[in-house]
């Protein structure tokens, strides 16, 4: 306990001094008199990515296509269908050659969208939830800095099907807040399986500065009941090119862990081309089990483990990217590196 | 221990919060134009990078997508899609 009492101490306090900081920064919010031709009508499109990674660890490989399109149907002057289809399979190679091939197919989301006000979006259907940001914003594999997601990344990698409600609120000073809060039924389907449950994320983001402050919470409401809460932090430094990331878990069922991760943006600098179109990316993260064992299991580790992993994304064009990375996990009893070549690409059709 | 663990976090959220709540002297200031261009940088590229050239008819989907799921605020959306369809490519 006093492990994770240190760990939920020392991250909160980050997350709450950071803004401290910039309280006293503010930018002037615009005008509502931005214009476009309100004639010109939205059209159906499908857009989305394709991703190929192969990652090599001791003695076996792993070869991962993924297609996920993503089809947007505006509907009327306040609506939007949003949908996103996910296909992938793993082969996996060793000293006895492939193993079995298994098609996954998920549907992330099938959600309509209601702009009600200017502060409010209801949302109806089958949606990702909005715990952190990354499974969210950075999931895609198009957008997100290394190939593997973040340890704690599976309590956050589920859908929901039910309700939102979220938007964005000016505040004081140029600062934004932004929520979601959402209801979740149970489903078994095997495409389209949620959770019963219900949380919200609130978040200040300060544009100046592009730093954003978020913390969740969640509540499983199926045949165990349990708490979840989470907090992140997007900074984009506008002095240096650096992105800085972070997320956090606490949950007394399902254990505590945290991601850091930084990515520059070398295009800023004056540099031979090949740079510029350069991304290094380094993440640090732990994740620890629960004090008390549970029944529940989301894909979370088994045991504490933590990894560092460094990257290098390469932009070969805006719309296609390449990928290294390494990173190292130590766990008990287990080790080892991990070596990743990847190239994404995004598409808009 | 549970209980002073969740209020301890979301006092020092609210803490945080407050800070920004808090009233100044250049908030009255009269408000500035929309920079759009600048609202596009804050928004969309501290994801991911700029994307492909598309029509104006594409763009203000992608945009609409855009406002749910960056939570866009109604301002901020109407002044980055003014941008984005005053630079967007004669593709439609």
């Amino acid at each position: 306990m006093n492990r994770r009492l240190l760990l939920l101490v020392r991250y909160s306090l980050v997350l709450s001094i950071v803004p401290l900081m910039y309280s006293q920064t503010t930018v002037p919010r615009p005008i509502e008199n931005a214009t476009y031709d309100e004639s010109v009508p939205p059209i159906p499109l499908v857009t989305g990515g394709i991703s190929f990674t192969t990652s090599f660890e001791s003695g076996t490989q792993d070869l991962h296509p993924v297609v996920s399109p993503i089809f947007l149907i505006p509907i009327g002057r306040r609506g939007l269908i949003e949908s996103e289809f996910e296909m992938q399979t793993e082969a996996i190679h060793d000293s006895s050659g492939f193993g079995p091939l298994h098609l996954d197919k998920s549907l992330e989301y099938a959600q309509f969208d209601y702009f009600a006000s200017k502060y409010l979006t209801i949302v109806a259907g089958r949606f990702p939830t909005p715990f952190g940001f990354y499974k969210e914003r950075l999931d895609a594999r198009w957008i997100r800095n290394l190939p593997d997601p973040p340890l704690i990344f599976p309590f956050s990698d589920t859908s929901n099907n039910g309700g939102m409600l979220r938007g964005a609120i000016p505040l004081k000073g140029g600062f934004q807040l932004g929520y979601s809060t959402y209801f979740s039924a149970m489903s078994n389907n095997e495409v389209a399986g949620s959770d019963r449950q219900a949380g919200f994320r609130s978040s200040v983001f300060v544009p100046k500065t592009r730093l954003e402050v978020g913390f969740s919470f969640n509540r499983k409401l199926g045949d165990e009941h349990f708490n979840s809460f989470g907090s992140d932090l997007a900074w984009n430094l506008t002095r240096i090119p650096l992105d800085v990331r972070s997320e956090a878990l606490f949950s007394h069922t399902l254990g505590n862990g945290y991601w850091v991760e930084g990515a520059w943006r070398l295009a800023r600098y004056s540099l031979p081309k090949f740079l510029r179109n350069s991304q290094p990316v380094v993440r640090g993260e732990q994740y620890f089990t629960p004090s008390e064992t549970s029944a529940i299991d989301v894909g979370l580790p088994g045991v504490n483990t933590s990894r560092v992993s460094a990257g290098w994304n390469y932009y070969l064009t805006n719309s296609l990217r390449a990928q290294f990375s390494y990173g190292r996990q130590f766990a008990q009893d287990d080790n080892h590196n991990t070596w990743t070549v990847g190239l994404n690409y995004r598409f808009i059709m | 221990m549970k209980t002073s663990l969740v209020l301890a976090l979301l006092s020092m959220f609210a803490l945080g919060s407050a800070s920004l709540l808090s009233g100044d002297t250049t908030s009255r200031q009269k408000p500035s134009p929309p920079d759009g261009e600048l609202l596009y940088k804050t928004h969309c590229t501290r994801c991911h990078s700029t994307p492909p050239s598309l029509s104006d008819r594409q763009t203000r989907v992608i945009v609409r997508h855009m406002r749910v799921r960056a939570n866009l605020l109604s301002v901020d959306y109407q002044a980055v899609l003014a941008y984005l369809s005053q630079n967007v490519k004669t593709r439609d």
